[in-house]
């Protein structure tokens, strides 16, 4: 399978496009900066919503608890899942007694995390994604490279051909108004047509028993009204205690993703509509193990904004897709290795260790360094990739020997400065791609120092 | 049981507790008119339309009236949930367009535009998505400053479903150009009285 370094290599061979989406996800980033610089207690805010998840996560059983038994006061059918596999099978098992057969679904993680799409489709069951981003992926066969914008790798002109295949808008025609007209008339036939409706969930709230969906397009609302049954599904870390702590959440999450004051439609699902079902299905699919460890533990607060994508100098570079796993960027390197630590060893090298990803998130995880704790569990269970293990072993070998070191300083900085270019900028040397290096300096520093001291 | 093993694994994984942080550091004292003014500027940076008839001497009934002929004046189906509006039949057809949502929210967010509607006012949850525009009548002395105050007032238990609107319907999905009336309303309309 190729790594991280070679699925950008791909990205990046097309530079127009790479310049582009750099640009696209840092003009997000500004926007968050200005959303967040109009609210003098920003940092009061960050700081309150990461000592809330604090006491979610140390407490997270009791919320559990509470949670569940205040759903099925309200007539909410809950279920727990360990895993993937078990969530598809209890949506499979709720849709069958229900006999449902056409299904939209608003955006979320989780399911596509668990793979839910493909397991419906298996078992003869429609399955549309209604966020117009998610619908647009979904028709080109792909996955989301964004957990906000899941199409922010894809060009107007490309959606234009896209619709006109699958839904039959005028050829060349890629005006963005257009499109989302005609994506807007065949969505809506959806909504009324399903029997199910799914979505995600940004808070649950334990006090109360219900789910808060956030979104813009007001799609979760439309599937979930429409049809007969509707499916929540959460993971075990999205809880608040309280109704009232969803003040502090909702005022980071659209300010941190996209800039927004707050998303268009913030949704409190409570209880079933008259006649209708709801259910609520809590999954767990590596939580509760990634919570035992105390160095990834914060990772669990994730909100899943998009912040630490949209500013990532890695991520805005080369591509959602580029991190082979559900959820990219730097969150997404976190997490992925807990789930299997061979499979993505290359994501925590995935970084600048810049601490921009930090800085910006809405609750605080300490992104870059457990990005840097990554590779040092990485190095230790010998999973390094070879780009990085063979290298770092001269290296060592280098840095334990003095007199060696000296030498290979004073080869390095002559041979550098005249050697031909082509034994420099070659593929033995990753840091020479798409980028000259610094000018060699004259003297090491020890060299510098000494005649500095002489003179 | 995986309800059992996720709970146990949780409590065997879990660090100890820290106690839950102060919220009352966000109350703030705001007055009448920078909470209008506010309010307004969020609404309008939301893409709704906003009125103000805050200091106006009109009579409402008489200005809605005369502000839907001028605005809307090919609506011809209405959902209209206000008291002094026409009785909601059990069983509406959303899948017939239906012109214009008219409501009466319980409160205003000044900071973000928000506006709660719950399932007491609303009737028919789908309404204010399925309709082709929304209009929201609220008095300004129902609009608080930040989302905190709001969910002091709220309780959001109090029916099965309560929502905040912040504008119409609207997405940035293709290739990030802002495109009004994605799915639900195509515009709202916030009269402020
Ligand atoms: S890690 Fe922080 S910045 Fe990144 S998506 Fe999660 S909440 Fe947002």
């Amino acid at each position: 399978m190729s790594t991280h370094s070679e699925k950008a290599a791909a990205f990046i061979k097309d530079e127009a496009r790479t310049n582009w989406h750099d640009g696209a996800l840092w003009h997000v980033r500004e926007k968050r900066d200005a959303a967040a610089s109009l609210l003098p207690e920003w940092e009061l805010l960050r700081n309150t919503a990461s000592h809330i998840k604090d006491n979610v996560l140390a407490n997270l059983d009791d919320y559990l608890i509470q949670f569940e038994a205040e759903a099925k006061k309200n007539g909410v059918v809950v279920h727990w899942a360990k895993d993937g596999k078990e969530h598809n099978q209890i949506v499979g098992q709720i849709l069958q007694r229900s006999n449902a057969k056409k299904v939209v679904k608003s955006k979320s993680m989780l399911t596509e995390e668990c793979k839910l799409n493909d397991f419906l489709e298996e078992n003869d069951i429609e399955i549309i994604d209604t966020d117009l981003g998610e619908r647009i992926i979904q028709m080109r066969k792909e996955e989301p490279s964004h957990v906000v914008l899941p199409a922010i790798h894809i060009k107007k002109e490309e959606v234009g051909e896209l619709f006109h295949k699958e839904l039959g808008t005028e050829e060349g025609n890629s005006d963005p108004t257009y499109l989302t007209k005609a994506a807007r008339t065949h969505l809506r036939q959806r909504f009324f047509e399903a029997d199910a409706a799914i979505t995600g969930v940004n808070f649950g709230i334990a006090e109360t028993g219900g789910v808060v969906v956030c979104t813009n397009e007001g799609n979760a609302d439309m599937g979930c009204h429409s049809a007969a049954v509707q499916i929540h599904s959460m993971g075990i870390e999205k809880l608040l205690p309280k109704a009232e702590h969803l003040g502090v959440f909702t005022r980071l999450l659209a300010r941190s993703a996209t800039g927004q004051p707050t998303t268009i439609y913030t949704s409190h699902f409570q209880k079933p509509q008259k006649g209708k079902e709801m259910h609520i299905v809590i999954v767990d699919n590596g939580r509760s193990e990634q919570l035992g460890k105390e160095d990834f533990r914060n990772s669990l607060k994730c909100i899943r904004c998009g912040a630490c994508m949209n500013t990532c100098p890695i991520y805005r570079r080369s591509g959602g897709h580029s991190y082979h796993a559900t959820i990219p960027g730097p969150i997404g390197a976190i997490l992925s290795p807990n789930r299997d630590l061979k499979k993505y060893s290359d994501l925590p090298f995935a970084s600048t260790l810049c601490g921009s990803c930090s800085d910006v998130c809405p609750v605080k995880i300490d992104i870059h360094e457990q990005l840097y704790k990554w590779r040092q569990e990485i190095y230790k269970h010998h999973e390094l990739p070879k780009s990085k293990s063979i290298p770092l072993r001269i290296t060592g070998k280098i840095f334990e020997n003095p007199s060696i070191f000296n030498s290979v300083g004073k080869i390095a900085r002559s041979s550098l400065k005249h050697l031909p270019r082509f034994m420099v900028y070659n593929n033995l040397n990753g840091w020479g791609k798409q980028r000259e290096l610094p000018e060699v300096p004259e003297y090491s520093f020890k060299e510098w120092y000494k005649k500095q001291k002489d003179e | 049981m995986s309800r059992a093993d996720i709970l146990e694994a949780i409590k065997k994984n879990k660090p100890q507790s820290l106690s839950l942080p102060d919220l009352s550091v966000f109350q703030h004292e705001i007055s009448p008119e920078i909470l209008v003014a506010d309010f307004i500027k969020t609404s309008t940076g939301n893409m709704s339309n906003v009125v103000d008839l805050t200091t106006s001497e009109v009579d409402l009934s008489v200005f809605l009236e005369e502000f839907i002929a001028e605005n809307f004046p090919k609506a011809t189906k209405f959902y209209d949930t206000r008291s002094s509006g026409k009785e909601i039949p059990e069983n509406v057809d959303f899948q017939e367009n239906i012109d214009l949502f008219i409501a009466e929210p319980k409160l205003g967010v000044a900071e973000n535009g928000c506006l709660w509607l719950d399932e007491g006012i609303l009737k028919h949850r789908v309404a204010p998505f399925a309709c082709q525009h929304t209009l929201m009548v609220i008095d300004h002395h129902n609009i608080v400053p930040t989302m905190h105050q709001a969910y002091q007032i709220l309780n959001i238990n109090e029916t099965g479903y309560g929502v905040f609107i912040a504008g119409p319907s609207k997405t940035a999905d293709i290739e990030q150009s802002l495109v009004i009336g994605a799915q639900g309303a195509v515009s709202n309309t916030v009269i402020l009285i």
